[in-house]
């Protein structure tokens, strides 16, 4: 049940109403429930799994309230990280590591004779996982009381709009929600009615629409030029930013109408100037998740300047990896942390600079996010590609030319209408540094914007639907 | 809990502010999309001419209209004022008028084709290869399998050719449980109608011809509502791809956001359709379109064959659909040892190289599918 489908819109039609009509010691039992019913939809046996992940961290969060020891404590917390990211290893990277151990033992002239297992990816593990660990991890930093309600901890776990794939919301944020009574308000409703509107704009309207030029030439198998790279490439691009900045937006609309506050997962990425810009403003969420508990429990920047490097090297590869259990996905991480250490070795520790005012600080300002943008567009050829070979292929056509011979299929009126009116759209929030710019606007000409993403979001209706691409991690 | 009674605002004038300001909100934006609505219809009107050209922006805001609609505006008063596409593809007698039926050379061969236009384009590339082919054609735009064998029944007693070529579109195999173009080509509707075959028991082909066979009828139809009504009723029994809201004329038609909605809908029912006959994976060849178009291709050569003629199929796997036609066929092609010629290993579907922008062959891979079935007649003629 995807967010850009019928069914989804019949079940908050049923959802909503009920939520505004019950009262709050009813409303978390109905959500509870409806989430159930929501992730069942795409596969009711990974239902267990989702038990299994909830029973388990409520009662390594109870004992972690109950025992005093920090050793006790220490190999509780253990037990609990090691269980959830066993379940995570399993399910999304066992036949990665069985797979890439058979091919290097056979390239020693060694046979184990291990095959893969038929293993499905149950939809959104990774996002309900690490949801599910920063509980643990939080009773166990005491930044949190443990949960004395069960049902309460299970709705955090499974709360329908970060369920597939996030925010990664922290416990310590998320579930005081979840346990207090929320206000709906008329203004909650229609920030959360505009946030939906425009995550549904990005993704039906642009990256449905790219979606089909993107796979048809990602996915071809004959003679390339470099244009067809870059403009295949620059269109994942915008893929990508509108498929989970959208989804994102939804969820954080979804919540707001619901009276739940989550943070903001996107920012403006593609206006970053270098790679530590962009990690706080692309899927921040997950980027402060592995500064948090992974960056930071590794040493950070506290034990020289090797260390940092390794530190970051190692929180990269490893978040690549977190998206998929594929060589292109680790490589990505790797390039990441590569370009994170040289932006460290040359900017050091210095603050970020003030932002641009005058026309000639801006223009060079503008030309570094240009050529950023080709910097974080080949990382999403890593990203994007099926294999080494189709990586080392793509990067020498960009450097061979053939530049006139463009053979990826033109994207749809809607995405370039869309596209248009979102680049206009980031570049006042971006210039007036305000996320509700909109809400300033006189009402004529807010309804003219509201109109517009309307108009092109049902043009964008004929675009054949995509799955969220971050689904499958 | 009240719906919004616990709102953050503690008296009852912020709140209502809010509310006003929301309603304001709404009938601005009401009002916004009504005025882009009517732009947009003004903007980009198609022209009243069916034989004028309509641009690609009139086009695509003319995509949702209504199929009867469509209709309406495509199918003039008479064969002079009526849009060419709406003229192609009928199945009449006088279809074949034009086509030659000896070879234009002594001792040339005259090859009958049945298909669409990549099979028209093939067999272009033929006659640039070896002049003494003599093309006998005759298909439809984006034509099915059960139009291509329909044509080919219907030409059978009339033709001389000795070699007989059926050709069947990948991309086309899901209106085989259809009666006209009209239906599952939502977005430009092929106006002419061509039989459907149902399977009997016994494994032979149960054809059901439709009530309208002529542009002149399906006009002659479009200003009698009985007549009209007799052959929607048809379409509403029989055609696959028929749905209400998407094929009768209503008010709607007006409306620029109403033809966008009716377009996303449309989308959604025929992948809705057509998922039950193929996905990523290929065709699903329990269903009874497989099933028919395998039946189709063994008529086609045991009659060929028993007309003392060599039948060709000419498989074409277009964008999207790699080599899964020639897999659902494989079986079919073994048993019969029908001739063909299958495009997935000379023009890959997955080679973007091998297509023009609207999805058709380039005329290099044209030219090598052609050359293939200049080998395949030679070499079965021999």
């Amino acid at each position: 049940m995807s967010f850009a489908s019928i069914q989804f819109g019949l079940f908050m039609l049923v959802v909503y109403p009920l939520y505004l009509l019950l009262p709050f010691r009813w409303q978390n039992w109905m959500l509870l429930i409806a989430s159930y019913i929501f992730y069942g939809a795409w596969d009711w046996r990974f239902l267990l799994l989702l038990w299994f992940t909830t029973l388990l961290d409520y009662s390594v969060g109870v004992l972690l309230g109950r025992l005093e020891t920090p050793r006790a404590r220490r190999i509780c917390i253990l037990a609990s990280v090691g269980a959830n990211l066993g379940v995570l290893g399993f399910f999304k990277y066992f036949n990665f590591f069985a797979d890439s151990l058979n091919t290097l033992c056979s390239s020693m002239g060694l046979h184990l004779g291990w095959t893969t297992l038929s293993i499905i990816l149950p939809v959104g593990v990774s996002f309900y996982t690490f949801g599910s660990m920063s509980y643990t991890i939080s009773v166990y930093q005491r930044k949190m009381e443990p949960s004395k309600n069960l049902p309460n901890l299970a709705l955090y776990v499974v709360f329908f709009p970060l369920l597939m794939a996030g925010p990664i919301e922290r416990a310590f944020n998320l579930l005081p929600r979840i346990e207090q009574p929320r206000s709906v308000t008329w203004d909650g409703i229609t920030r959360g009615a505009f946030l939906i509107l425009f995550g549904l704009f990005k993704k039906v309207a642009i990256s449905d629409g790219v979606a089909a030029s993107v796979n048809a030439f990602y996915g071809s198998t004959g003679t390339i030029s470099g244009i067809d790279v870059a403009i295949a490439t620059y269109l994942f691009a915008v893929q990508i930013y509108c498929d989970f900045s959208g989804y994102s937006d939804i969820a954080r609309g979804l919540s707001k109408i619901m009276g739940f506050d989550l943070l903001t997962n996107f920012n403006l990425p593609y206006f970053s100037v270098n790679p530590s810009e962009f990690w706080r403003r692309w899927h921040i969420s997950l980027s402060t998740w592995l500064r948090d508990y992974l960056y930071i429990t590794l040493g950070g920047n506290r034990n020289g300047t090797r260390k940092t490097y390794r530190n970051l090297m190692t929180t990269m590869v490893l978040g690549g990896l977190w998206h998929g259990a594929a060589w292109n996905f680790v490589l990505w991480g790797a390039y990441q942390g590569a370009m994170l250490c040289i932006h460290r070795i040359i900017v050091g520790e210095r603050k970020p600079a003030a932002p641009p005012r005058s026309p000639g600080a801006l223009l060079v300002h503008g030309i570094k996010i240009a050529l950023f943008f080709q910097v974080i567009c080949y990382g999403w050829l890593l990203f994007r590609a099926r294999s080494f070979e189709q990586i080392a292929l793509y990067t020498a056509s960009l450097f061979q030319g053939g530049w006139s011979d463009l053979s990826v299929p033109r994207p749809p009126l809607s995405a370039m209408i869309g596209l248009a009116l979102l680049i206009l759209y980031e570049l006042a929030q971006y210039f007036t540094n305000d996320a509700h710019f909109y809400r300033r606007l006189p009402h004529p000409v807010r309804g003219t914007l509201y109109a517009s993403l309307l108009f092109v979001l049902f043009m964008g209706l004929s675009n054949a639907p995509a799955q969220f691409i971050y689904f499958q991690f | 809990m009240h719906p919004l009674s616990s709102s953050t605002s503690s008296s009852n004038g912020p709140r209502r502010s809010i509310r006003g300001a929301l309603l304001r909100s709404a009938c601005w934006t009401l009002l916004a999309l009504a005025i882009i609505d009517a732009a947009v219809g003004w903007c980009f009107r198609v022209p009243a001419d069916p034989r004028a050209k309509a641009g690609a922006l009139e086009q695509y805001f003319e995509y949702g209209r209504s199929i009867e609609g469509k209709l309406q505006r495509g199918i003039g008063k008479d064969d002079a004022s009526t849009d060419l596409v709406a003229l192609a593809g009928w199945i009449t007698p006088d279809a074949w008028n034009d086509q030659p039926n000896t070879p234009e050379q002594p001792g040339g061969t005259l090859v009958s084709i049945y298909g669409m236009s990549f099979t028209i384009h093939a067999a272009y590339g033929l006659k640039a290869i070896d002049p003494q082919y003599t093309l006998r054609y005759y298909g439809g735009p984006a034509a099915p399998a059960n139009h291509s064998y329909a044509a080919y029944l219907f030409d059978r007693p009339r033709t001389k050719a000795p070699v007989v070529m059926l050709g069947i579109l990948a991309s086309s195999v899901r209106a085989i449980g259809t009666l006209t173009g009209q239906t599952w080509a939502f977005e430009s509707p092929y106006a002419y109608t061509y039989p459907k075959f149902t399977l009997r028991p016994d494994g032979s082909l149960e054809e059901t011809r439709p009530v309208i066979a002529s542009v002149s009828e399906l006009r002659e139809a479009l200003a009698r509502p009985e007549q009209w009504t007799r052959y929607v009723g048809q379409l509403r029994a029989h055609d696959s791809y028929y749905n209400e809201f998407l094929f009768r004329s209503s008010p709607l038609d007006h409306s620029t956001v109403a033809r966008l909605l009716r377009r996303g809908w449309s989308q959604h029912h025929n992948r809705a359709v057509s998922s039950r006959i193929h996905d990523a994976n290929g065709f699903n060849l329990d269903c009874e379109e497989i099933k028919v178009l395998r039946a189709i291709v063994t008529q086609f050569a045991q009659t060929a064959r028993a007309d003392g003629r060599l039948p060709i199929l000419l498989l074409v796997n277009d964008q999207g659909y790699g080599d899964h036609l020639f897999r659902a066929l494989e079986p079919v092609l073994k048993q019969t040892s029908v001739p063909y010629v299958s495009t997935h290993s000379i023009a890959p579907a997955d080679d973007l190289g091998n297509f023009v922008a609207d999805g058709h062959f380039t005329s290099a891979a044209n030219k090598r599918i052609a050359k293939e079935l200049d080998q395949v007649i030679k070499r079965e003629l021999k």
